[in-house]
C-alpha cells in the first residue's frame, strides 16, 4: 500500500520482466544509443528516458523490499543479480523496437525466464 | 516491536507434531538465563510458581504454567534448547522501561495508527535480533516523556548513515542499528545536502518512507514510480511534509 501524492496522475500497468545483470547491461546500451541518437523521435524519448529510470529504481526496489524478490528467486532458482524491471506496455515497445537490443535480452522481455 | 513473542514461527512438521511444553523445561530455562541474564540490568527468577522480572525497580510477575501453556499453544518445541530460545524471544519482546528508553533509546519513524497509513515518531530500543517500542506509561511526567523523546532524537542524529545512489534515487540505510534506518529522517536537511555533495541535487524532493526500512528519496516523477510499485506497506510524501510528522 503507498499513500501516493495527492496530485498523481493515473500510473499505467507496470510488468515485471526479470532480467540478470548482463540483460539490463544490454538494455541500458541499446536505450542509451537511441537516446542520444538526433534522429530519436521525441515520444519515443520519453518512453526510454522512462525505461533508463527504471533501471535505476530496479535496483533501489530491491534494496528497499527485498523480501518478494528473494522468495521468487529462492522459488525459482535464478541468481542472485536477476530483479523485476517494471516497464509499461510503451515503454516495453520502444525497447522492442531497437535494432540494436541483443537476442539474449530480447528472449527475457519477450519469453520470460526459465533459469 | 517485531516478531513473534516466541521467536520465529515452527515449521509445519513442528504444528503438526504438537509438543506440551512442560513447567519443568520453562524453570530450568529460566534458571538457565537467571545466571547469565540477556542484558544488564535484567533480573530473572523463578518464584512461588511465577516467573519474576525485576528490571528498573519494576518487578513483574507471569505465572509458570500459564506461560508454558502460551508456549505450547505457540507451537515452542518442547524441548530444553526450543524453551530456552522460546523465553530469549519473550524477553526481548516485554516492554520497554523508562529507564532503558531513556538511556539507549533511539527516534525512528514507524506506523502510528494500527491501519499503518499515518507515520509518527516513536522512542524504540534494539532487543535480541527484535526493535521493542517504548509507549509512556499515562504516569509518566511530560517532561520526563520529553527528555526521553529529546534524548532520543539526538542518538538517531549521531548515526552513521549509509548514503547510496541508484541513478535518479538517493537511498539512505543505518548498517549499525538494522530496522532503524527511518531514523535518518531526523535530520532531513542534511540528508538533501548530502545527496546533492554526492552529485543528486533535488528539485522537487519526495521520499518514500517504509518503516524498518531504507529511505529513498527522489524528485517527484521517479519516487512516484519507485513507492507506487511497492511490495509492502509505505508512505510517499513531500520531503517538506516531514517536518509535519507527531509522535505516534
Amino acid at each position: 500500500m503507498t499513500s501516493a501524492p495527492t496530485d498523481d496522475p493515473v500510473q499505467p500497468v507496470l510488468v515485471p520482466h526479470w532480467l540478470s545483470a548482463a540483460d539490463r547491461a544490454d538494455v541500458h546500451r541499446a536505450v542509451r544509443e537511441a537516446v542520444d541518437a538526433p534522429s530519436v523521435h521525441p515520444v519515443l524519448a520519453i518512453h526510454l528516458g522512462d525505461v533508463l529510470t527504471e533501471l535505476h529504481v530496479a535496483a533501489a526496489r530491491e534494496l528497499v523490499w527485498p523480501a518478494p524478490i528473494l522468495r521468487v528467486r529462492r522459488a525459482t532458482g535464478w541468481p542472485a543479480d536477476v530483479v523485476p524491471v517494471r516497464l509499461s506496455a510503451a515503454e516495453l515497445a520502444g525497447v522492442l523496437s531497437l535494432p540494436a537490443l541483443s537476442a539474449p535480452a530480447r528472449a527475457a522481455l519477450t519469453l520470460g525466464r526459465s533459469a | 516491536m517485531t516478531g513473534t513473542p516466541f521467536g520465529a514461527p515452527a515449521g509445519l512438521l513442528q504444528r503438526l507434531t504438537r509438543g506440551q511444553v512442560r513447567v519443568g523445561d520453562l524453570v530450568a530455562a529460566v534458571e538457565g538465563l537467571g545466571t547469565a541474564p540477556p542484558e544488564p540490568g535484567l533480573q530473572l527468577t523463578v518464584e512461588q510458581g511465577d516467573v519474576l522480572l525485576v528490571e528498573d525497580g519494576r518487578r513483574t510477575r507471569v505465572p509458570l504454567e500459564e506461560l508454558a501453556d502460551r508456549m505450547s499453544r505457540a507451537h515452542v518445541r518442547a524441548t530444553p534448547q526450543g524453551v530456552t530460545a522460546a523465553l530469549r524471544s519473550w524477553l526481548a519482546h516485554r516492554p520497554v522501561s523508562e529507564g532503558d528508553a531513556a538511556a539507549r533509546g533511539i527516534a525512528v519513524l514507524d506506523w502510528a495508527d494500527p491501519g499503518q497509513t499515518v507515520l509518527g515518531w516513536r522512542v524504540v530500543v534494539a532487543r535480541g535480533g527484535t526493535i521493542a517500542t517504548w509507549r509512556a506509561a499515562p504516569s509518566t511526567p511530560a517532561p520526563v516523556v520529553h527528555r526521553i523523546r529529546s534524548a532520543a532524537l539526538g542518538r538517531a542524529h549521531a548515526l552513521p548513515a549509509d548514503l547510496r545512489l541508484a541513478g535518479p534515487v538517493a537511498l539512505w540505510s543505518l548498517p549499525g542499528a538494522p530496522g532503524m534506518d527511518t531514523a535518518v529522517l531526523v535530520r532531513p536537511e542534511e540528508l538533501l545536502a548530502e545527496s546533492a555533495a554526492a552529485g543528486l541535487p533535488m528539485r522537487d524532493p519526495q521520499v518514500v518512507v517504509t518503516p524498518h526500512r531504507p529511505v529513498a528519496c527522489a524528485d517527484a516523477g521517479v519516487a512516484r514510480r519507485l513507492g507506487v510499485e511497492a511490495t509492502e506497506p509505505s508512505v510517499t510524501m513531500p520531503w517538506r511534509d516531514l517536518a509535519d510528522l507527531g509522535w505516534g
